[in-house]
C-alpha cells in the first residue's frame, strides 16, 4: 500500500505533528474557551502525538477525527455562536439522529454497509491493479517517447531485427533521437560462495541513456566500450549492489564475474529500473562491430528508440513504413519472397502486453459488481423510504421543511456511505494484498502495485455517488407527501409505480450478475479446453533443469559433446530414472532458433525463399524422457555420433511444410549457412505445442547433440535436461545436483522443476483471471439474490390481503408458491435476456483470453441463464413459502 | 441516598478510576483505567460528558498542571474526587451491597 510516506523516525518537525487542523478548529469552537476546553484539546493532541509514533499519519489523523466527532456528538456546545454555527449545530443533530435511526434497524444498516463495502472494496482492489499495470505511465522520463520497433520477415508473429537492419534504422529514421538494441540472457554469476544462474541485459551503448534513467552511482558505458575488444565494463542492478556488495559505495571500480568473464563495475542503476525485464542482475555492452555486422537474416535483437521531442507517434510510424519499403527494395535476396514488415509499439504496450486483456476484463467485472451493489443499495433505500413514509409525513406535518427532511435523509445515507466506504477501503487494501499474493509470477509491473491517489480518488467518487443514489431517492419521493395520503397508504407501502421501479432495479441486477456469470463461464470453458489439449508431450513424472558449465573449461565442441555424453551416462545411473533427454529448448519455454533450411532438391534457393524450422538439439533419450511419440521411421540411438552420417528427426508440421504429401524418411536437407552438410531425415515425431496449449505447433527439426556442431552450427554447452522418473520426479532434484556437481563443481544447476509445474504455470494467467471472475460472479449473484429476496418479500407482504382472500376462497398453498415463483422466473428471464446481449459486448473484451470458447455460444448463455434462474428462485423461496402460509383468518381480522 | 442525586453506573466507574489513580489522573489515564481494569469500552465523548456532569454535581474537581511538548503547550487537567464525591460513591456501593446481601446468585464483595 502506498500512501504519503510518513516522516522518518527522528525527523520531528513540529509542523508535521499538528493534528488535523479542521477537526481541531471545529472542536475548539464547540468547546468554547477556558482551561476545560483547552485541556480536552490537549488530551487529544497528546494521544495523536503518541499514535504518530506508532502508526502511519493518515491512521492517526483518522483516529483524531473519530475522537473529535465523538466529542462533538456527546458534549453540549459551550462556544460562542459564530455565523454558520447554528447550521453546524443542526447538522450535528441530524448526525446524532441518523446514527440512532440506523442503529434502530441493524439488519438494514448491516446489509447496506456490507453491500457498499464489497462493491467499493472489489473496485478499489482491481482498479489499483489495473491502474498500476495498464494505465499508469512507465517510470521513465517522458515514457511516451520511448518505443520499440518489431520486425517480420516471414513466419508467424513479430520479432527483433538483425544488426544490419538496426544500422539501417539508425541511418534512415529521422524521427528518432536515439536507437539501441538489446537482448536478455541467462548467465552464470560467480561469487565467493557458489556460482548461480542469473539474467542480464546485453545492451548497445545507446539503450541506457535513451531510457533517461541515470545511474545512482558511477556512469553508463560509452560507445567506445561497446566495441569488440574494448575492456569489459558492467552496470549492475541496485539489488546486485545490495546483495553482492552490501551496498558499499566503493563498488564502482571493483569487478564482477559474469558468464565466465570478469567485468569492471562502472555504475549502479536505481532500484525499480526494470528494462527490458524485471530481475536483471546487470547490463553488459553488446560489443557488436558495426564495421563487420552479423548476417542480415539473424533477427536476434529487439530495437528500442526515443522519439525526438515534438515528433508524433504517427509521424514516426509512417516514416518507419516508408523506410522499410526502401530497405525491402534494396535487398531483394533477403526480402523479395517473404517480405519485410516492421511496426512501432510503445514501450508501455510492450511491457503490459498480454496482461492487458485480463486486467481490463477483471476491471470490467469489478465495475459490474460495484453496479450490482449500487442497485442493491438503492433498492434497499427505496424499501426503507417506504417504511418511513409515515414518520417523514408526520415530521412534515409538525413543521419540518422539505429541505430539512431531505437533509436528514442525506445525512443518514452519508453515514452509511462513509462507514461502507471506509470498510470498502480496508477490504480493498486486503484484497489488493491478496491479489498480489495470488497473481501469476509473470504479471508485469507487479512490484509497482499499490493503492495510490487515483484509486483513493476513485473510491471517494464512488462513495459520494452512492450517497446521492442512496439518499436522494427516498428524499425526493418521500418528503413533502401529504400526511393524509401517507397514513392512508401506510399499510400497503409499495405503490404501483414503486413496484415497477423496484422490479426494474432487480432485473438490472440480475442482468449485470448474468454478464459476469457468462464471462466466468466462458473462461471456465476456455480453461477446460486448454487442459484437454494434447500438448504432444507427457508432463507426468518428468523433471526438467538446466546445466550451465563455464565456457572457460570446455573450449572445443568435442569437449562440450564429451561433457554432456558423460553427464547423460551418470544421470541415467540414478536410481528411479527411466529416461534422460538433453535438449536446447524446453517446451513451454523460449522457442529456440528458427533457422533457414536448404532442401537437397533445391540447392540454390535464396535466403528469402528458403523454408525454415525451429531447431531442437537433443540427446538420444529426449523423446522417451519427454514422452514424444514416433510417427514413422526411427529415433536417434547412441550410434549417431560426430563421425557417423548426419541424421535428423522432424515433426509432422515440418514434414508437411518441406515435403507435402510425400514420405520424408530418407529425404535430405541442410542449414542455410555455408558449408553445412546435408542431413538424412530418419524419423517423424508428433507435433509439440511448444508455446503452450493455445499456440499451434511450429515446424521443428531435431538433431543429435553429438552432431549439432557439424550439422546445425553448434552443440550447446549450457543445456537443458528432462528426466522421466519411475515415481515423484521432484525427489530426483537432489541426486541430480549431486551428480552434476560431482562431474563439474563449477557448473550451476538452475530452473529445476517438474514439467507438470510448467504446464500449470503456463495457464496461471488465465487461471488467475478465471478465479477472480468466478469470485465476482458469486458476489454479484449473492447481491442480486438479496435484491430479489427484498422485492419478492415486499410483493408478498403487499399482496397479503389478496393471498389471504384467495386462500379463503380455496386456493391451495402450492398454487400460491407457484405464483410467486413464476413471478420471479419472469424477472430472471428478462434479466437473463439482457445479460445475453451484454455477453456479446463482453466477448470483445475477452477476445485475447478465449480458447475455442465463446461468450455467445448457447452453452455459455444457457449455463448463465440457469444459474440466474436458480439464484432467483432460491432467493424467492422464503417469501414464497410465507405466501403459502398466509392465514386467511388473520388477514380478514385486520380488515376493517 | 444523598440529596444530590444518585450515581449512574458509568459515573461510579469514572469516580473509582480517579480514586485508583490516587486523585492524580488526567482524562486519558481515567479512560485507560476504565478500559483496562473494568474492561469497559469508554468513548471519549461519554467520558468527558460524564466528567462535566460529575463536576457540576460537585463530586469531582480538577486543577491544571504545566504542559509537555507533546501537548503543544496546552495545560492538562488532573481530576480528583471531592469528599462529597467519595460520600456519594460510598452510598451507591452500600446500596448495592445491601440489596445483594444474602443473594446466592450474585455473590459480590
Amino acid at each position: 500500500m502506498r500512501f504519503i510516506p510518513d516522516s522518518p523516525p527522528g525527523d520531528r518537525r513540529p509542523i508535521a505533528r499538528k493534528p488535523p487542523q479542521r477537526a481541531e478548529r471545529l472542536l475548539s469552537a464547540h468547546l468554547g474557551v477556558g482551561p476545560r476546553a483547552e485541556s480536552i484539546l490537549g488530551d487529544l493532541r497528546e494521544e495523536y502525538d503518541r499514535r504518530l509514533g506508532e502508526l502511519p499519519r493518515w491512521i492517526a489523523a483518522l483516529g483524531y477525527w473519530v475522537a473529535a466527532i465523538s466529542l462533538l456528538l456527546r458534549l453540549p456546545r459551550r462556544g460562542s455562536r459564530r455565523p454558520g454555527a447554528r447550521q453546524l449545530e443542526s447538522l450535528l443533530q441530524d448526525v446524532r439522529f441518523g446514527v440512532r435511526a440506523l442503529r434502530a434497524s441493524p439488519a438494514f444498516t448491516a446489509t447496506a454497509v456490507g453491500t457498499l463495502a464489497i462493491g467499493i472494496g472489489a473496485t478499489i482492489a482491481v482498479f489499483s491493479v489495473a491502474n498500476g499495470i495498464v494505465f499508469r505511465p512507465l517510470s521513465l522520463p517522458e515514457p511516451d517517447r520511448v518505443a520499440v520497433i518489431q520486425t517480420n520477415t516471414g513466419g508467424p508473429g513479430w520479432y527483433g531485427s538483425s544488426q544490419p537492419e538496426f544500422m539501417d534504422f539508425q541511418e534512415g529514421l529521422a524521427s528518432f533521437e536515439s536507437l539501441g538494441i538489446w537482448f536478455a540472457a541467462e548467465v552464470t554469476l560467480e561469487d565467493s560462495i557458489a556460482a548461480r544462474r542469473t539474467r542480464v541485459g546485453i545492451v548497445s551503448s545507446e539503450v541506457l541513456p535513451l531510457l533517461g534513467v541515470p545511474p545512482v552511482l558511477g556512469r553508463l558505458p560509452t560507445a567506445e566500450e561497446d566495441l569488440p575488444g574494448a575492456p569489459r565494463v558492467a552496470v549492475i542492478a541496485h539489488e546486485t549492489w545490495q546483495r553482492e556488495f552490501a551496498g558499499e559505495s566503493s563498488v564502482v571500480g571493483r569487478s564482477i564475474g559474469l558468464a565466465g568473464q570478469t567485468w569492471e563495475i562502472i555504475g549502479v542503476m536505481p532500484a525499480g529500473f526494470t528494462f527490458p525485464e524485471p530481475g536483471l542482475a546487470a547490463w553488459l555492452p553488446i560489443r557488436l562491430d558495426p564495421a563487420n555486422p552479423v548476417n542480415r537474416a539473424n533477427h536476434n535483437f529487439p530495437v528500442v528508440g526515443r522519439l525526438r521531442p515534438g515528433v508524433a507517434y504517427e509521424t514516426a510510424a509512417s516514416e518507419l513504413e516508408l523506410h522499410t519499403s526502401r530497405i525491402r527494395d534494396r535487398y531483394p535476396e533477403n526480402y523479395a519472397v517473404r517480405g519485410y514488415r516492421t511496426r512501432l509499439q510503445s514501450l508501455h504496450e510492450r511491457t503490459v502486453g498480454e496482461a492487458r486483456a485480463g486486467v481490463l476484463l477483471l476491471l470490467g467485472g469489478a465495475v459490474l459488481v460495484m453496479l450490482v451493489a449500487c442497485v442493491n443499495v438503492s433498492n434497499l433505500s427505496l424499501a426503507r423510504g417506504d417504511t418511513r413514509r409515515t414518520e417523514l409525513a408526520v415530521r412534515g406535518a409538525l413543521g419540518a421543511g422539505r429541505g430539512r427532511v431531505t437533509r436528514q435523509l442525506l445525512v443518514e445515507s452519508a453515514i452509511v456511505a462513509t462507514v461502507g466506504g471506509l470498510s470498502g477501503l480496508a477490504l480493498g487494501w486486503a484484497g489488493l494484498e491478496a491479489l498480489i499474493a495470488i497473481a501469476p509470477d509473470d504479471l508485469p509491473r507487479a512490484a509497482e502495485l499499490g493503492i495510490d491517489g487515483t484509486a483513493l480518488l476513485a473510491s471517494a467518487a464512488l462513495v459520494v455517488s452512492s450517497i446521492c443514489l442512496f439518499g436522494l431517492g427516498p428524499a425526493v419521493s418521500g418528503a413533502g407527501e401529504s400526511i393524509r395520503s401517507a397514513l392512508v397508504s401506510a399499510r400497503s407501502p409499495g405503490g404501483r409505480r414503486r413496484r415497477l421501479v423496484r422490479r426494474v432495479l432487480v432485473v438490472s441486477q440480475l442482468s449485470l450478475a448474468g454478464v459476469i456469470a457468462i464471462a466466468a463461464g466462458t473462461m471456465v470453458r476456455t480453461l477446460a479446453n486448454l487442459y484437454r489439449v494434447d500438448p504432444g508431450f507427457d508432463a507426468d513424472r518428468t523433471l526438467v533443469f538446466r546445466v550451465s558449465p563455464s565456457s572457460a573449461r570446455y573450449t572445443t565442441p568435442e569437449e562440450v559433446v564429451a561433457f554432456h555424453r558423460e553427464l547423460v551416462r551418470r544421470l541415467k545411473a540414478i536410481p528411479g530414472v527411466v529416461a534422460v533427454g538433453g535438449h536446447s529448448a524446453t517446451p513451454l519455454g523460449p522457442s529456440g532458433g528458427n533457422l533457414s533450411l536448404v532442401l537437397e532438391e533445391e540447392p540454390d534457393v535464396d535466403i528469402s525463399a528458403a523454408p525454415d524450422g525451429f531447431s531442437q538439439i537433443v540427446t538420444e533419450g529426449y523423446f522417451e524422457a519427454m514422452g514424444i511419440e514416433l510417427r514413422s521411421g526411427r529415433l536417434f540411438s547412441d550410434t549417431d555420433q560426430a563421425d557417423t552420417p548426419p541424421v535428423a528427426v522432424i515433426n509432422e508440421s515440418l514434414a508437411r511444410v518441406l515435403w507435402p504429401g510425400q514420405d520424408p524418411i530418407g529425404r535430405r536437407f541442410r542449414m542455410f549457412g555455408r558449408g553445412s552438410p546435408f542431413i538424412d531425415v530418419i524419423g517423424v515425431v508428433a507435433d509439440v505445442r511448444h508455446g503452450g496449449p493455445d499456440e499451434p505447433a511450429e515446424p521443428r527439426f531435431y538433431v543429435p547433440h553429438a552432431q549439432a556442431y557439424r550439422t546445425a552450427y553448434f552443440s550447446p554447452l549450457g543445456y537443458s535436461y528432462a528426466i522421466r522418473a519411475t515415481a515423484d520426479p521432484a525427489a530426483l532434484a537432489a541426486p541430480v545436483r549431486a551428480v552434476v556437481s560431482e562431474l563439474d563443481p563449477l557448473a550451476p544447476v538452475s530452473a529445476v522443476g517438474t514439467m507438470q509445474a510448467r504446464v500449470t504455470a503456463s495457464l496461471a494467467h488465465r487461471r488467475f483471471v478465471t478465479g477472480l471472475l468466478q469470485t465476482f460472479g458469486i458476489v454479484a449473484l449473492v447481491l442480486a439474490a438479496v435484491g430479489v429476496y427484498g422485492v419478492m418479500s415486499l410483493a408478498v407482504s403487499d399482496r397479503t390481503r389478496e393471498l389471504g382472500l384467495r386462500k379463503a376462497l380455496g386456493a391451495r398453498g402450492a398454487y400460491l408458491v407457484r405464483m410467486v415463483l413464476r413471478d420471479t422466473l419472469v424477472l430472471a428471464a428478462i434479466g437473463g435476456a439482457i445479460a445475453c446481449l451484454g455477453g456479446v459486448t463482453t466477448e470483445r473484451l475477452m477476445r485475447g483470453l478465449l480458447y475455442e470458447a465463446s461468450a455467445t455460444d448457447p452453452f455459455a448463455l444457457l449455463g448463465a441463464g440457469s444459474v440466474l434462474a436458480i439464484t432467483a428462485l432460491l432467493a424467492a423461496a422464503v417469501p414464497a413459502v410465507r405466501a403459502a402460509r398466509v392465514d386467511p383468518m388473520e388477514v380478514l381480522k385486520t380488515e376493517n | 441516598m444523598g440529596g444530590h442525586g444518585s450515581l449512574g453506573e458509568f459515573e461510579q466507574l469514572v469516580l473509582l478510576a480517579i480514586l485508583r489513580l490516587e486523585n492524580g489522573g488526567g482524562a486519558a489515564e481515567v479512560r485507560r483505567e476504565i478500559q483496562e481494569r473494568a474492561r469497559r469500552r469508554a468513548s471519549r465523548g461519554a467520558l468527558y460528558a460524564t466528567l462535566d456532569r460529575l463536576e457540576q454535581k460537585g463530586f469531582v474537581s480538577w486543577e491544571t498542571e504545566s504542559t509537555t511538548p507533546a501537548r503543544g503547550g496546552i495545560p492538562k487537567r488532573r481530576f480528583a474526587v471531592t469528599p462529597r464525591g467519595v460520600e456519594a460513591l460510598r452510598e451507591s456501593q452500600e446500596a448495592i451491597l445491601r440489596l445483594s446481601a444474602g443473594l446466592t446468585q450474585v455473590p459480590i464483595g
